[in-house]
Parts: C-alpha cells; sequence; structure tokens
C-alpha cells in the first residue's frame, strides 16, 4: 500500500490529523520527484489544504513523517520550513493591504536580506549589499511575472487574476526549491486561468518543484507530470493524469457511483 | 516627473518649516513656552518608540509608562547617588530600560493582542508600585529630587556651553529627537522592519515567508523600550524631580493616544500626535480628570472616524482634491473597512 519512493524532494509517510472526531487527513503517504510539477486533487473537503498546513507547519499532525530533500522536517515551525526551501501561496490570497507590488515582493526577500537590526542601524556594507540584492531580485521577479509595469500599483486593487500573480512572486523571492500553490486558479475566468498555468510550467521550467492543489481536473491534466487523488483525507490513486483519468475510484469519487456504473 | 517635482516641493516645504520652527522658540522669552516646547520633544521620541511597535509591528502595549519611569529613576538614582555625569547616565538609563524591555516583551509576547494588552498593563501597574513603594530606593511618593542639570558643555575657550534655562536644554532635545526619527527611518526602511509590518499585516503569511513571527516581536518591543530610556532619562535631567504618579497608568494611555490620533506607522503622525497632545494636557492642567475623559472620547472618535489618525485624514484630503488617482484609493477603502469593523 505505501510503497513510497523516498527518494523524492518531498516525501510524506503515513500522515494523520483529526480534528474533533473529523479524520481530515488519514494514513497519507506520498513522494514528489525532484522538478516534477505534482497534483494533488479531490472533492472540496477531501483534506488537501490541511496537506498542505502540515506540511509547513501550521498544524501539526497526529501521526506520520514529512520529509523535505531527505531532513524531517516534521512539525517544524513555519518560518523554519520557508528557511528550509518551502514557499507556498494560500487559497485565499494573503496580501498586505497597504502595499504597492514592488513592497508586497520585496517583503519575500526576508530570507536574502535577513533581516538583522544592527548592521540596518549601521548601515554596515554587507547590509546595503543585501538590501540592494534583494531589490534587484525582486525586480527580475516582477518581469518574470509581468508584473513590472504594475509594481507601484497598490496590489489589493490589481485585478484577482494579478492579485494570485503577486502572491506566486512573493513566494518566488524567496527562491524556493519547491512551491506548495494552494488552488492557485480558483474563481479565475479561462483566460487568467490559461495566462497562469503558462506561468506555472515556466516556473517549474526554472528548476522549481511544484506541488499544486486543485479540484478541477483539467486543469491538472495538461500540467502536472504526476497526479494524487485523495477523498475523505485517504488516498484514492497515484499516478499520471492518463492513468488517474480512467481510474474507476477517481471516477467514483468525482461522478458519484450510479453514474459509475452507468 | 510631475510626480517627482510635487515630492520636491513637499520636501523643501518641510525642511524649511522644520528650520524655522527650530528656531521659533530662541526668539521666545517666555521660558514657560520653552518648557511645552522641550515637553514635546521628549514625548515625541516616546510617541516614536511606542508607534514603532504599535503602528508599525501591530502589536499594542500599556506598560511602556512603566518603561519610561525605569528611564527616569535609573537616571536619576545614578546622578543623585553615585553622582555620575548625564553623559552616563543617559546610556545606562538606556541599557536597562532595553533590558528590562526585553525581559517584559519575551514574557508578554507569547501573548497576542487582548492578552498582550493585559499583560503590558499588568507590568506598567508593578512598575508603578514598586517607584511608590520601594521608599529607601525611590524615595516613595516623593520620588527623588535635586537631579543635576547636564555638565557644562566646554570645548577650550571657544564654546562654553551650560544647562541653566530651558532654552538650553532645547537644542539637546532637539538632537535627540532628531536621532530618534534617523534610527526610526533605518528601522522601518530595512529588512526587519519590513518583517514587522508584515507581522502587522498578516502573521501567518509573514511566517511562510520565513519570518520568525516572535523574536522579531521581541526584538521590536525591545527597541521601543530604549527610545523609552532616552526619553526618561532626558526627563529627568530636564525637570530635575522624579515621582511616580508621572509613571502611572495615565502615561500609558497618553502616549498610545498620541500614537493614535497622529496617525499610526507615521514618523510625522506621531511628531503631530505629541504636539497636539502635549499642548492639549497643559491647557487643561487645572482639571486632570477632565483630561483623561477628553483622552478617552478622542480615541473613540479617531477609532471610530478616521482610525489611521491625523496621517490619515491628510491622505483622505489628497485624494479629495487633488485629483491624483495613485494616490491610496485602496488604503481609504481599507480605512472605510477597519472604521467599520471598530464601530
Amino acid at each position: 500500500m505505501n510503497n513510497v519512493n523516498s527518494d523524492g524532494i518531498l516525501t510524506i509517510k503515513n500522515l494523520s490529523k483529526s480534528f474533533g472526531g473529523i479524520k481530515a487527513v488519514n494514513d497519507l503517504s506520498f513522494s514528489i520527484t525532484e522538478g516534477h510539477i505534482h497534483a494533488v486533487i479531490g472533492p472540496n473537503g477531501a483534506g488537501k489544504s490541511t496537506v498542505f498546513n502540515l506540511i509547513t507547519g501550521v498544524f501539526m499532525p497526529d501521526n506520520g513523517e514529512v520529509r523535505f530533500k531527505n531532513r524531517n522536517i516534521t512539525s517544524m515551525r513555519t518560518d523554519h520550513v520557508a528557511k528550509a526551501g518551502i514557499s507556498r501561496t494560500f487559497q485565499n490570497i494573503r496580501l498586505f493591504p497597504e502595499m504597492t507590488v514592488f513592497e508586497t515582493v520585496l517583503m519575500g526577500t526576508y530570507l536574502i536580506t535577513g533581516g538583522k537590526v544592527f548592521p540596518a542601524l549601521f548601515l554596515t556594507k554587507n547590509f546595503r549589499n543585501n538590501e540592494k540584492a534583494a531589490k534587484e531580485r525582486v525586480e527580475e521577479i516582477l518581469h518574470f511575472v509581468g508584473l513590472w509595469d504594475m509594481r507601484d500599483e497598490y496590489a489589493a486593487k490589481l485585478s484577482y487574476g494579478n492579485q494570485r500573480r503577486v502572491e506566486i512572486a512573493r513566494a518566488l523571492a524567496m527562491n524556493p526549491q519547491l512551491l506548495l500553490l494552494d488552488e492557485p486558479t480558483a474563481g479565475m475566468n479561462p483566460q487568467e486561468t490559461k495566462e497562469l498555468m503558462d506561468l506555472f510550467s515556466l516556473v517549474n521550467k526554472q528548476g522549481i518543484t511544484i506541488l499544486i492543489i486543485a479540484h478541477d481536473m483539467n486543469l491538472v491534466n495538461v500540467l502536472s507530470d504526476q497526479i494524487t487523488v485523495i477523498n475523505f483525507g485517504e488516498k484514492l490513486a497515484e499516478g499520471p493524469p492518463k492513468m488517474i483519468h480512467n481510474h474507476p475510484a477517481v471516477i467514483e469519487a468525482y461522478m458519484g457511483r450510479a453514474e459509475a456504473n452507468a | 516627473m510631475k510626480k517627482m517635482k510635487e515630492l520636491g516641493y513637499s520636501k523643501m516645504g518641510l525642511i524649511i518649516g522644520g528650520i524655522v520652527l527650530f528656531f521659533l522658540p530662541f526668539l521666545i522669552t517666555n521660558p514657560y513656552f520653552i518648557y511645552v516646547v522641550n515637553l514635546i520633544l521628549i514625548y515625541i521620541i516616546l510617541t516614536l518608540g511606542l508607534d514603532l511597535l504599535v503602528g508599525y509591528t501591530g502589536q499594542v502595549s500599556l506598560g511602556h509608562a512603566g518603561l519610561f519611569g525605569i528611564g527616569a529613576y535609573s537616571t536619576a538614582l545614578f546622578s543623585t547617588k553615585l553622582d555620575y555625569s548625564f553623559w552616563v547616565t543617559l546610556p545606562l538609563a538606556t541599557i536597562i530600560t532595553t533590558m528590562i524591555g526585553f525581559v517584559v516583551g519575551f514574557i508578554g509576547l507569547k501573548l497576542v493582542e487582548e492578552y498582550l494588552v493585559m499583560a503590558t498593563l499588568a507590568f506598567g501597574t508593578i512598575l508603578w508600585l514598586v517607584f511608590l513603594n520601594w521608599s529607601d530606593l525611590t524615595g516613595g511618593p516623593m520620588g527623588v529630587s535635586a537631579i543635576p542639570a547636564p555638565p557644562t558643555i566646554r570645548i577650550g575657550s571657544i564654546l562654553e556651553y551650560g544647562f541653566n534655562k530651558y532654552i538650553d536644554y532645547y537644542p539637546l532635545f532637539v538632537a535627540f529627537v532628531l536621532l530618534s526619527i534617523f534610527v526610526t527611518r533605518l528601522i522601518i526602511r530595512s529588512g526587519f522592519g519590513r518583517a514587522c509590518t508584515a507581522i502587522r499585516d498578516d502573521e501567518l503569511a509573514a511566517q511562510a515567508m520565513g519570518i520568525p513571527v516572535f523574536k522579531t516581536k521581541v526584538v521590536m518591543f525591545t527597541i521601543s523600550s530604549a527610545y523609552c530610556g532616552v526619553a526618561g532619562a532626558l526627563y529627568a535631567h530636564f525637570l530635575h524631580v522624579v515621582s511616580p504618579e508621572t509613571f502611572a497608568f495615565a502615561m500609558s494611555v497618553t502616549i498610545l493616544t498620541m500614537v493614535m490620533i497622529g496617525g499610526q506607522g507615521s514618523i510625522i503622525g506621531a511628531i503631530l500626535g505629541a504636539t497636539l497632545l502635549t499642548v492639549t494636557s497643559e491647557a487643561l492642567r487645572s482639571t486632570p480628570e477632565l483630561r483623561m475623559m477628553i483622552y478617552g472620547l478622542l480615541i473613540i472618535l479617531v477609532m471610530m472616524f478616521f482610525p489611521r489618525g491625523i496621517m490619515g485624514l491628510m491622505h483622505l484630503f489628497k485624494e479629495k482634491f487633488i485629483k491624483n488617482k495613485t494616490v491610496n484609493t485602496v488604503v481609504n477603502s481599507e480605512v472605510k473597512k477597519e472604521g467599520l469593523r471598530y464601530e
């Protein structure tokens, strides 16, 4: 059952988490190969976001293990997980209300500038170099995601699709090795969805592994190398998109039993 | 380009206004006026310090009067009991206040929001009780008196500058205010300052960017205490006497009111808030009970109608009268939303 490939960049083993009496994630195991776009799909309430929160240390798992690049990161604090090289976006976009696009993305460079106080007070050479490097990095990323022309706009004022871009840019500013995207195209129109998908494959081509949550199968079919389907916190199926498409358990979860038989 | 020019003018106006304001007190001979100006300068330092915590990091403290008191009392004791000079007691007081601030922050910031407010309030009250009751050290309700003025500055025979009249303190205090403003700017523009703003706006998002939330809050609380230490030392040497009632709960409320009325998260706001409230409080000197009622009413009105204080109002005006669409439409809609929440 749990024949998990432990060479993956991120490996989850027998992960469980209950809230009250409800098992949000139940004995879940899967592994992500470095360089892949890996999708976790499932109906609403299947426990997908909980998996993200368990990986990033927002919740503590009741059981199980999370390994990132062969390092045990189970129950690690959220900021330490980020430092280890995992960066994420949120299902409900979380931007800072009073910042411009540039400032928002600059926030993501904390791990570059380090956030030390004394160098800032004495304007040491190291501090100035770091600040300069951070700003250059932001410029580079804003060009990359196509937001450079909007750098001085308030992030919260942009269209929904562009707000998501800002969030992704902020996540990229951290120089992550693994990017977690939680329902990045929820609420987007088809045009925005397509543009974001193009952006994701571009990010992936830069060598960043992506773990993406979605409940839209068509989206992940095009994009992902590997799909894990979960329902009620348990793994239903795993494999490349083609295989998942025809998997009876998946069809049942999505369409219901009656239609599956019909 | 046009924007740059506008910015240039407003900056130039600020500098010219600042120079005029700086020389104004020298022309006025009324010592009471100078006394109030010096008090304002001390309050500006306190307000800048608290604003770093409240406005830029989103952590409210009602214990800063206690830290201000630590700064004042340590200066007072070092200079009266050990005869240390002002130039020694000032850094000593700052270091002591900073260390105590660190301990308070380390314990208090394990709590969030209203619990943090309660913890800092309790801490401030404890310190006040210590000032009041540890008579052997602090002089009890009488406080410490006969705190000497800073020693006369002598550079050979060219310059001799003594601290005799109120006006003599004025340039010294201006220098410390400028230093505080400079340090504040350095902090808020650094990666550390940005991390604090991120924590204020969204702790979870901040954490996800690798920001250690607790540590960052404690460091900011400690920095904020340093401002209280400096202000306390200046206060003690200026008035030559410290007594416990100055550092009671009402002082914490006063500083917080200054931050809120001026506009959280703004250096100019802190200066405006400190000035406005010091003048108000001096005007209401004869009726101190009325003063606290007016402060309470002011806080309620500010939170209801313009939660970003005077600076927030100025942004609104800018938007209405200078039809610059790119300025802060979002901020104001956000402000309105916040206003509703407080209602």
